[in-house]
């Protein structure tokens, strides 16, 4: 799962969604680019409903990968 | 200095840095043994800004400081991941 913030996510918004997914026993990849922040979620996301991210302040877009067959 | 000669200081350079990250990872690994006993959290915000903070500060060139932060955020999740595999048991 990827997880793009909005170009006005603060720090704190970016520590929330964090705290939440490595809690949960996630392991995340964060990528920072100069407008954007882009956290890769590594794990069982299925058990992840989009719309619990989506509820986070700062969260963009929420972008499931597709699982191979 | 011909390229095959770059590429050797090249690898040598690698093969430091493989110990490096690995010795590095050991002491996350230590870290992450501590948390468990004092049940503290893997996620740590403020000490992983004070690093990013200090690298940057630190950093020489030739690359830019946005490209040391994408490095070391590299190295933060690797060692966030042991620490967790640590102090909750999972591989």
């Amino acid at each position: 799962m990827l997880i793009v913030m909005r170009k006005t996510a603060d720090e704190k918004a970016q520590e929330e969604i964090k705290s939440y997914l490595i809690e949960r026993g996630f392991d995340i990849h964060q990528s920072t680019g100069a407008n954007r922040v882009i956290i890769g979620v590594i794990g069982d996301t299925e058990t992840l409903p989009e719309s619990d991210i989506k509820a986070f302040p700062g969260v963009l877009q929420v972008v499931r990968i597709a699982k191979e067959e | 200095m011909g390229i095959d000669d770059i590429r050797d200081e090249i690898d040598r350079l690698d093969g430091e840095l493989l110990r490096i990250f690995n010795e590095r990872a050991s002491l996350a690994l230590k870290i992450g043994e501590i948390k468990k006993g004092l049940d503290l959290p893997v996620y740590d915000p403020a000490r992983e800004k004070r690093i990013f903070a200090r690298m940057t500060s630190e950093n020489k060139g030739p690359l830019d400081d946005q490209a040391i932060v994408r490095l070391f955020e590299r190295v933060i999740d690797e060692s966030r991941r042991l620490e967790r595999i640590m102090t909750r048991g999972e591989q």
